[in-house]
């Protein structure tokens, strides 16, 4: 495979990211059950740590998403930053179509019109003609 | 209001910095593929965890998830999460500043389109 090209390999990856963060937060939103914290005060933090550390949806979420990091390396070890970056909010109409197509939910006309934009956005990007970094040895 | 801005934007400057150590290091590896052999995903496992800029951005990545939850904290959901996507331009200028990416008018219009669907649906 060309290094570089936005191919469909690297589209299904991005794909897998997305999917693969979405559960991975879904895990960690069933696993934090102790909510009441204030971030900027050290004593209430530690607190939110230990009272949560014992759920065991928090520690497989953690190891999806921290397995997902390395999906993420695969992507940027073959296309631009400036290009991955961008692509990776498909992720923000998967979980909405999802819902629509297959939970029956109705989605507001203002989101149906963010989701076009950023598909448009995604069409778009993928006409770019620089996916590569300029300095990396080509193969 | 001013302290919550503050907050977001200095999440958004450690996560696309932390992204670009994590670009720096990803140009050093070889991408692994099941052409070449299964292990080639071991070993760029191993050749990723090997590398100094992957630290130095996983740090600063903890460090904006801090600043982050901090700014969530403060309340105001609403203000948050459209101020989200100044991320994507940020990344943009990061790339082009620091990792000599090239650009062009369907990067720029592309990632443009995104933030504003991404504006809207905070907004929805």
């Amino acid at each position: 495979m060309k290094k570089g090209a936005l191919t469909l390999k690297i589209f299904f990856a991005v794909l897998l990211n997305d999917v693969w963060n979405s559960l991975a937060q879904i895990l960690m939103k069933k696993g934090v059950v102790y909510t009441n914290v204030n971030f900027l005060d050290l004593q209430s933090a530690l607190e939110f740590v230990t009272r949560n550390a014992p759920s065991l949806y928090l520690w497989v979420g953690i190891l999806v998403y921290a397995s997902n990091f390395f999906i993420w390396m695969i992507i940027l070890s073959k296309i631009d930053l400036s290009l991955a970056m961008p692509l990776g909010s498909i992720g923000y109409i998967i979980t909405p179509v999802m819902a629509a197509v297959f939970l029956g939910e109705s989605l507001s006309p203002l989101r149906w019109l963010a989701i076009a934009l950023i598909i448009a956005g995604i069409c778009v990007l993928a006409r770019s003609k620089h996916t590569v970094p300029s300095d990396a040895p080509l193969p | 209001m001013i302290k919550l801005i503050l907050l977001v934007f200095f999440a958004e400057l450690l996560f696309t910095v932390g992204h670009v150590f994590f670009k720096k290091a990803a140009n050093k590896l070889e991408t692994p593929s099941f052409q070449k052999s299964h292990r080639s995903y071991l070993v760029f496992v191993g050749n990723v965890l090997g590398l100094p800029a992957v630290w130095w951005g996983v740090t600063l990545i903890a460090f904006a998830l801090v600043v982050w939850l901090a700014a969530l904290s403060q309340g105001e959901l609403s203000l948050v999460y459209p101020l989200s996507s100044l991320q994507y331009l940020m990344v943009l200028f990061a790339a082009r500043l620091f990792l000599k990416e090239k650009m062009d008018l369907a990067k720029i219009t592309g990632t443009l389109l995104i933030a504003s669907g991404i504006v809207l649906i905070s907004l929805s």
